[in-house]
């Protein structure tokens, strides 16, 4: 079932095409790579997904609603029950510990729970620094609380744009296994990346190349 | 880049705004002052006479835009008969009046034509005049007193007697008439105590007689009169005789003039008690131009006034000038106070505007840490981030000091106009202080940001908060 | 959970939150400082003013023409019309008591010193006790009607002093002519009673009334026959600058509506004070002495209106000041705002969020600059008056108000914009 579909999709800046009529689909429960070098319209990509932009043509359906025609404020209110944002820059709050960081996704979701942070922190393994700032995580820790914020509200799809882009091996290999963990519970992973090793931890991998979808790989090796 | 220099113009706006205003103000509210009146007196020095010549030559001491009015005022008693009331008259310049009397407050008009007069209103009220009316005004000179002197006593048609020590200690009497010009009309001579054949001639000898008709007082022996032969010292005592001789009691006819009321003077003074009419007018009823007083308004302050008050009184044979302490005295303590006044306030308002603008200059610098760090790390030194920051922090301030100083000039040149309603005096010197302030805050302000900025490892800036 | 974010806010970025407190303390302090200097600075100026002696004059309503006329004020043959020396007290029982500063009664008369010297005297008072019923107490007379005097030899006399009704003071030019000097007695003769008297003190005015003597009024009284009466009183009062309805009521205070009269008699106009005079004082009738009381009005207005325009200039300094960092502070957020959009924050949320923590350090800062503010205030008064200035209670509601306002207009429109940003511009600024 189809939780996600691009049709025909076009992002246009004046003589710019950063997407070209893209088509694609990613099912429910499915996790999917983008791939692309820099200038692909990877990004772009990302930001019309994430309900944080609207493609100049085409539609985008998510859960059968098309959301290119949805106004900002629908929009926000769309992502915010059913999307959990990555980002590769590690935004948080910096004036905010880390659980604090967590439970304002919650707070404007439904209601802050403090208990139900704790988890989340402790699922990506950062229960004990849960009353730090920003400023005393490291770049790591704190890519791991932009994690455990964005499954809080248990959303349906995971959006991550290079999770991993910042991050030395170990903790990289820390949030491919969260994500294997969220795939396994039925959420749907669209990971946004350059790293083939990253897309390789997917199921199957869309290539973009100036703005169009080039091919798509199946990974064979995937759950093993 | 927009909100640091809105900062720095609004800062710069206030220094040269509030300086212009405080630098102007002693002059400004100095003139306010003045309308207190007049703040110096021009009196006669003592046995001498006050004219127009004597005042014209004292006011040479005071610069032209400094002298707000010159008022001369001449003092005598007239008599309203039909009345059988007697007032006060001062004999003045009307044009001027307004300028050393500003809270004069008139119903009616000032007098402009001759045989006009100003009327007090507790005399217009004593004697039920209003504007319009006519009043008949008798001028009676004064009695013999020991206090009219011999120049004061040579009026037109005035009967004067003297007498001076002759041949011998006798005394020589003489009592004399004089015309409308001033001039000797009749000579009687009364040399009784001289010795008869020669001296004692005087009395009779016609030719002797004959000569002092028409003469002018006083008399030069030498120049204008020839002795009686034989009696040189007889003669010299008929000269010093008619030459110290003073008016006798009502030797002058009265002169009444009608005159129209063409304003009542309220001013919850003494003035209301007096009649003005112009000096041309009393001229005509005493047959004398001389004057009593000169009020001055003048616009300067307290130390300046007191040089031109000493100028004046030294440089002068005939008169003096004296500062109207009540008036002097007042202004001094509360122009100071609101000088005081006005320099605090622009003191405690530019402090705290140049903190204020620091601040926010601090902000927008630290703000910018980011791009110090992004550069550091492409390799630009720490000295040429200074450099270029600091440039950028002086560009700033001298365009806003431009602006806040000509923005400013404009507010100082409104409250003046508004407050005042005069212009303010423009300080040439203002633009480039204020400039120089406005770069110095801007640039002294970046400092510290910067050199926190530069010294932190831009890794860590770079990490992205 | 907005608790701790707005706690957050205020203690981890305490940095730049202390700079926007900073700042809006020092605008605050400004504003409160100023406003206050300028609800006062008017009674100051006023009090300084004083120097200038009376503005007001009372005088029996039937009179005052013929002394001046006859240059004579022997004063007994002609019946002129007197003042009670015993309502002079009422003078502070008028509405406007408060308003009255000083206040002096005269009473001339010309003495025989010798053969052909005559001399003008004026009895008044000089430093007159009075005990009020409503418990205040004054020192009223010349000492402090004569500001400008200069004592040049001698003192002033003291009239506490049980000595005070045998001295005089003698003006500067009269001394000269007679070649007196302090310490020495004269024989003065009125009409109805002749005395030796000591000159306790010379004088110089600088004016006419360097010409005579000044004595007690007991001592003139007595030498005229003339008890309990006085010929006039100088008043000096606080008064507020004459306007239209001021000088309509001067005119005619019966022609006036209720309404108009009401406020006239409530305000401390010159023709006022005048008015109420005349309604405690017997017979008689006060009129502004325009000289010093235009003037006065003048100054005042002129001073008012200039310390309005400087407090005005540095409110809108201080508005725009404030307000500028406030923007820049907003846009500084301007990912983290974009952020909790990203999160799912709804907009109204977020700008409540902001302003919330915003608000908040503008009141600390308020607080502050309050404080800050009556120190510049008292700093101000006691500098230029040598008092302290009252702190006028409308003063912090305008200036809490006027911050509140400023504070709102700066972030406000900042809030809305970084809103209006697609969070995409926002979070991918690397990109």
């Amino acid at each position: 079932m189809s939780l996600l579909e691009l049709k025909n999709v076009s992002k246009i800046y004046g003589d710019l095409k950063a997407l070209d009529n893209v088509s694609l689909h990613v099912d429910q429960g499915e996790w999917v790579a983008i791939m692309g070098p820099s200038g692909s319209g990877k990004s772009t990509m990302m930001n019309i997904i994430g309900c944080m932009d609207k493609p100049t043509k085409g539609e985008v359906l998510l859960d059968e609603v098309d959301i290119s025609k949805e106004s900002s404020k629908n929009l926000t209110d769309i992502r915010r029950d059913k999307i959990g944002l990555i980002f590769q820059q590690f935004h948080m709050v910096n004036y905010l510990t880390a659980v604090e960081n967590v439970m304002v996704s919650q707070y404007y979701h439904s209601m802050p729970d403090e208990e139900e942070a704790l988890e989340a922190l402790e699922r990506v393994g950062l229960r004990e620094r849960a009353r730090h700032l920003p400023s005393q995580l490291s770049g790591g820790e704190q890519q791991r609380v932009c994690v455990a914020r964005a499954l809080i509200n248990h959303p349906e799809l995971i959006l991550a744009d290079e999770p991993t882009g910042n991050l030395d091996e170990a903790n990289e290999n820390i949030v491919l296994d969260l994500f294997a963990q969220l795939h396994k519970e039925g959420t749907t992973l669209i990971v946004v990346t350059h790293d083939p090793e990253v897309a390789d931890a997917a199921q199957r991998t869309i290539v973009l190349e100036h703005g169009k979808v080039a091919r798509e790989v199946i990974n064979e090796n995937f759950g093993k | 880049m927009l909100i640091a220099l809105l900062s720095i113009g609004i800062g710069a706006t206030i220094l040269a705004g509030l300086v212009t205003i405080y630098v102007d103000v002693p002059r400004q509210m100095g003139a306010q002052f003045r309308s207190y009146g007049a703040n110096m007196l021009i009196l006669p020095k003592e046995g001498e006479i006050l004219d127009n010549d004597h005042l014209a030559e004292a006011l040479q001491k005071i610069p032209q835009d400094e002298l707000i009015g010159a008022t001369p005022y001449r003092y005598v008693r007239l008599d309203m008969t039909s009345r059988q009331q007697s007032f006060t008259a001062a004999g003045t310049d009307f044009t001027q009046v307004p300028k050393t009397s500003p809270y004069f407050s008139i119903e009616g008009a000032y007098p402009e034509n001759t045989r006009e007069v100003l009327v007090g209103k507790s005399i217009a009220d004593t004697i039920g005049a209003k504007v319009g009316s006519s009043m008949e005004l008798t001028y009676q000179p004064t009695a013999l007193s020991e206090n009219l002197n011999p120049e004061e006593s040579r009026v037109p048609n005035a009967m004067l007697s003297g007498s001076a020590e002759g041949f011998g200690g006798g005394m020589v009497y003489v009592s004399l008439k004089l015309d409308e010009n001033g001039t000797i009309a009749s000579l009687e001579i009364d040399a009784g105590t001289q010795t008869p054949e020669y001296g004692g001639r005087a009395s009779e000898d016609e030719a002797y007689l004959g000569q002092f008709t028409g003469k002018t007082l006083p008399l030069s022996p030498d120049k204008d009169i020839d002795a009686l032969s034989g009696a040189t010292v007889t003669s010299e005592a008929v000269v010093t005789a008619i030459n110290t001789a003073r008016m006798t009691e009502k030797s002058v006819k009265p002169q009444t003039m009608n005159f129209t009321v063409t304003g009542i003077l309220t001013t919850g003074g003494e003035e209301e008690s007096y009649v003005f009419l112009s000096l041309g007018d009393m001229e005509s009823l005493t047959g004398s131009g001389q004057l009593d007083v000169a009020e001055l308004s003048v616009s300067a302050g307290a130390e300046q006034l007191e040089a031109y008050a000493d100028a004046i009184t030294q440089d002068s044979g005939t008169v003096r000038a004296r500062l109207v302490k009540r008036v002097t005295r007042s202004e001094a303590s509360v122009l100071e106070k609101l000088t005081a006044l006005v320099f605090l306030v622009t003191l405690v308002v530019l402090l705290l505007t140049m903190i204020c603008v620091s601040t926010t200059m601090m902000a927008v610098v630290s703000e910018r840490r980011r791009e110090i760090g992004l550069r550091k790390a492409l390799g630009a030194s720490d000295g040429s981030i200074r450099k270029e920051f600091l440039g950028e922090g002086l560009f700033l301030g001298l365009l806003g000091g431009v602006m806040g100083g000509i923005l400013g000039f404009v507010f100082a040149q409104v409250v003046s106009v508004n407050v005042f309603g005069s212009s303010i005096t423009f300080q040439p010197l203002l633009l480039p202080i204020t400039i120089i302030v406005s770069m110095a805050i801007a640039a002294l302000s970046c400092l510290l940001p910067i050199k926190r900025a530069v010294a932190i490892d831009p890794a860590l800036v770079l990490k992205g908060e | 959970m907005l608790f701790r974010m707005i706690r957050g806010v205020l203690f981890h970025q305490k940095g730049k939150m202390l700079l926007i407190a900073l700042t809006i303390a020092l605008g605050a302090s400004l504003a409160t400082g100023m406003l206050n200097v300028v609800l006062g600075v008017e009674e100051k100026v006023n009090k300084e003013l004083k120097n200038y002696g009376a503005n007001i004059v009372v005088k029996p309503k039937d009179s005052s023409l013929l002394s001046d006329i006859y240059d004579v004020g022997e004063g007994s043959e002609l019946s002129t019309a007197y003042l009670r020396e015993d309502e002079l007290g009422k003078l502070k029982t008028i509405f406007w008591a408060f308003n009255i500063v000083d206040f002096t009664p005269f009473l001339d008369t010309q003495v025989q010193i010798s053969e052909n010297v005559s001399v003008k005297v004026t009895g008044t008072w000089f430093n007159h006790h009075l005990d009020l019923p409503t418990g205040e107490s004054l020192d009223a007379g010349v000492i402090g009607m004569r500001s400008w005097w200069d004592i040049t030899e001698g003192r002033w006399l003291d009239e506490k002093d049980e000595n005070a009704s045998s001295e005089v003071m003698a003006g500067a030019s009269l001394a000269e002519r007679m070649g007196w000097h302090a310490g020495d007695t004269v024989h003065l003769k009125g009409s109805h009673g002749e005395k030796d008297v000591t000159i306790a003190g010379i004088y110089d005015a600088g004016g006419d009334e360097d010409d005579q003597l000044f004595a007690t009024l007991d001592l003139v009284q007595a030498l005229t026959d003339r008890d309990g009466k006085v010929a006039s009183i100088e008043v000096s009062a606080l008064t507020t600058p004459d306007n239209e309805l001021a000088r309509r009521a001067a005119r005619n205070p019966a022609a006036l509506s209720s309404r108009d009269y009401e406020t006239w008699y409530c305000t401390a106009y010159v023709s006022t004070i005048c008015y109420q005079i005349q309604e405690v004082i017997t017979g008689s009738v006060a009129t502004a002495v325009r000289k010093v009381a235009e003037s006065e009005g003048t100054i005042l207005d002129k001073t008012k209106l200039l310390m309005i325009l400087i407090t005005a200039l540095s409110l809108i300094g201080s508005a725009l000041g404030i307000s500028n960092l406030v923007t820049a502070s907003v846009m500084e957020r301007s990912q983290e705002i974009g952020l909790l959009k990203a999160i799912g924050a709804k907009d109204r949320s977020i700008t409540g969020v902001v302003m919330t923590e915003i608000l908040i350090t503008a009141l600390i800062g308020f607080a502050a600059g309050y404080l800050l503010g009556f120190g510049f205030a008292q700093l101000i008064g006691q500098s230029v008056f040598g008092s302290s200035i009252d702190m006028d209670p409308k003063v912090a509601p305008i200036v809490a108000g006027l911050i509140a306002l400023v504070t709102i207009a700066g972030s406000l429109p900042a809030i809305r914009m970084v809103l209006r940003l697609r969070p995409a511009e926002v979070l991918h600024g690397g990109h």
